[in-house]
């Protein structure tokens, strides 16, 4: 029972860390706030519900929820620099928006996603566990790899450069809008997949799913740059940000399995963050300095 | 079982007819009563018809001119208000309602019209009743709370090695919260070694998380009529199937997904309970006296197939009153 237990945490951290790498690029890279992950996971999970339930195969419509949530991505970036939304403003905006979407799409507020139609197919227990982790496990190091080296990339270095100093990246040829554009969609393809795999666990899409998903990613992204310390490399931060991922999964487990009251059940993960941001003040990482609000 | 659950309603009804008429004082009088719905769904159409039945066969429909009128709200809030306004001009001597917000809207507008609802989940918050025993107003009610103590007696019967019982509910649903805290109250109450383990949950995708983290703490799982675990219930099939663990629920199509055993209202009957309390008013008892009156008949289901896959004896079941056993 432990063991499963364990198995199942792993799962989970793994599915939260690729969403915390979502945040990271959007928060980290960019310095956007982007508060589009409320809308872009939903909608992930929601097409991958929708695509494996017709009878495609689970892995295309993993690339499909990859996909849309690219597309939400960039239109973030386009109400944004477009329209002049204020960056928080627009990701509320087409979170907001996605709500109806993924409700119009589905039809219904939930649709569940029978086992066969799942990345695993029909295993049950312990078996079905260790399925679902190989294949996180193969899906989360092929992202780590492909973030890793996409970073390292002229347009991954324009777009962190883009996020340090707009203004000398303009002046070296790196437009703003595009790298924006490129970047926000990098990173809620992130949040899709996310969303995408966490259906492979709940086993259905519900367009409330996505309330709060920006602080849990958040949460994830902050005690990662924390384990990180001051180290800069974009493979420790990554991997730090899958470790914390892990921890805070084990972290809300824990809490659920010493029974704590229902209600407070979103006051210890906010407790959590504060206590998080506490220490990243106390040690001098520079979080979130010099986010970009307009 | 129908044939019998039918003699009892007449046997009731005889009873409660001679009751009637040895306190009724004037026969012959003109009584409108008006059946107020606020949509037709097929719980509602039950309960319309437990009512109707059992009002027009008692004493009291033959010794008087009734006149019985049908209104529908048809799920819409501003219908909801016109058909309270139109009760609240033409006043008739009784308003049998279903559907809270519709009672609600009728007690404001027409306060002293005799109100009996049918089916009311909690009557205190929603202001309809001062208390659970008594309403303080011209109101009574029977209420469809799943009745707790009959689900214990039956998780302790039909398996009586459960020890902890775990509940996954939406604390945000209002019903649900109302449910588990009687659960609650009632276990404490009977003392014994029963444990109740709660697992919150936001929204349906939750459920798969609640139940792994269950997994191990408990011997059972009991679903309160909560709308959002009910949305996963192929998910809570699926676990608790694997793991072999017996699943309570309220509603009978839980037992397609693998549900041990179901405790489910009957609506028809329900009907009928609350044409009796509004036949005790009618008889002469205050009405604001009378308890909100929670349904002690609920239909047990037990899914004999599950059961046997349990190694669980359901002999002592077979022929009881109220009890079906489906294959």
């Amino acid at each position: 029972m432990i063991a499963y237990k364990v198995l199942v945490i792993l799962g989970d951290g793994l599915i939260f860390g690729l969403l915390a790498t979502g945040v990271y690029v959007a928060f980290q890279w960019l310095r956007f706030p982007d508060l589009t992950p409320d809308g872009s996971f939903v909608l992930g999970a929601a097409i991958c519900v929708k695509v494996a339930s017709a009878g495609y195969p689970p892995l295309l419509a993993v690339f499909c929820s990859i996909a849309a949530g690219a597309l939400t991505g960039s239109c973030t970036a386009a109400v944004n620099k477009l329209v002049k939304v204020p960056t928080v403003v627009s990701g509320l905006l087409v979170s907001s928006a996605l709500y109806s979407i993924t409700w119009l799409m589905l039809g219904k507020p939930n649709q569940f996603l029978d086992s066969p139609h799942t990345l695993v197919g029909d295993f049950s227990g312990v078996t079905a566990v260790i399925h679902l982790l190989v294949w996180l496990v193969i899906i989360c190091a092929a992202t780590v790899a492909g973030i890793v080296v996409f970073g390292g990339s002229i347009w991954g270095l324009r777009t962190r450069a883009i996020g340090e100093n707009p203004l000398l990246a303009n002046d070296l040829g790196a437009s703003e809008r595009q790298y924006t554009l490129l970047g926000l969609a990098l990173a809620n393809g992130f949040v899709g997949l996310s969303g995408a795999l966490f259906t492979q666990r709940s086993f259905s899409a519900d367009i409330n799913m996505g309330v709060g998903i920006t602080i849990i990613g958040l949460t994830g992204l902050i005690l990662g740059l924390l384990i990180a310390g001051g180290r800069r490399k974009v493979i420790v931060i990554v991997l730090c940000i899958f470790g914390a991922s892990i921890l805070h999964k084990g972290i809300t487990f824990l809490t659920l399995e010493l029974g704590m009251p229902a209600e407070s059940f979103r006051l210890v993960s906010a407790v959590v963050l504060l206590v998080a941001f506490f220490l990243v003040r106390a040690s001098s990482v520079d979080f979130l300095k010099s986010l970009k609000w307009n | 079982m129908r044939t019998k659950s039918t003699a009892l309603f007449l046997a009731l009804c005889v009873s409660v007819s001679l009751g009637l008429s040895n306190c009724r004082s004037p026969k012959n009088k003109e009584f409108k009563l008006v059946i107020v719905s606020i949509v037709e769904i097929e719980p509602i159409a039950q309960l319309r018809k437990g009512f109707r039945d059992r009002f027009e066969n008692s004493q009291f429909f033959k010794d008087n001119k009734v006149t019985i009128r049908e209104e529908n709200a048809q799920g819409d809030a501003g219908l909801t208000n016109q058909i309270a306004d139109k009760i609240a001009a033409e006043q008739p001597d009784l308003v049998y309602v279903l559907g809270t917000p519709m009672a609600q809207a009728i007690q404001k507008k027409a306060p002293n019209v005799l109100l009996v609802q049918g089916a009311v989940t909690d009557p205190v918050a929603a202001g309809l009743a001062n208390s659970w025993t008594g309403s303080g107003k011209k109101y009574v009610a029977t209420s469809d709370l799943p009745p707790v103590q009959k689900q214990v007696e039956l998780i302790r019967l039909l398996t009586p090695q459960v020890m902890r019982l775990g509940v996954i509910y939406n604390p945000g649903e209002v019903n649900s919260v109302a449910v588990v805290s009687r659960l609650r109250d009632q276990i404490t109450k009977a003392g014994g070694n029963l444990k109740l383990v709660e697992r919150p949950i936001a929204n349906s995708g939750d459920v798969a998380a609640a139940v792994q983290s269950l997994l191990g703490n408990i011997d059972a799982i009991y679903l309160p009529p909560d709308n959002t675990a009910h949305a996963a219930l192929p998910v809570l099939g699926k676990f608790t199937r694997e793991n072999k663990i017996p699943l309570y629920a309220t509603v009978s199509n839980a037992l397609d997904q693998g549900a041990l055993a179901t405790l489910s209202l009957d609506f028809t009957q329900l009907g009928g309970e609350s044409a009796d309390l509004a036949l005790q008013v009618l008889g002469g008892k205050d009405p604001s006296t009378i308890p909100i009156q929670i349904s002690e008949n609920p239909t047990v289901t037990i899914n004999g197939k599950v059961a046997t896959a349990y190694g669980l004896d359901v002999s002592g079941f077979r022929g009881k009153p109220n009890v079906k056993i489906v294959e």
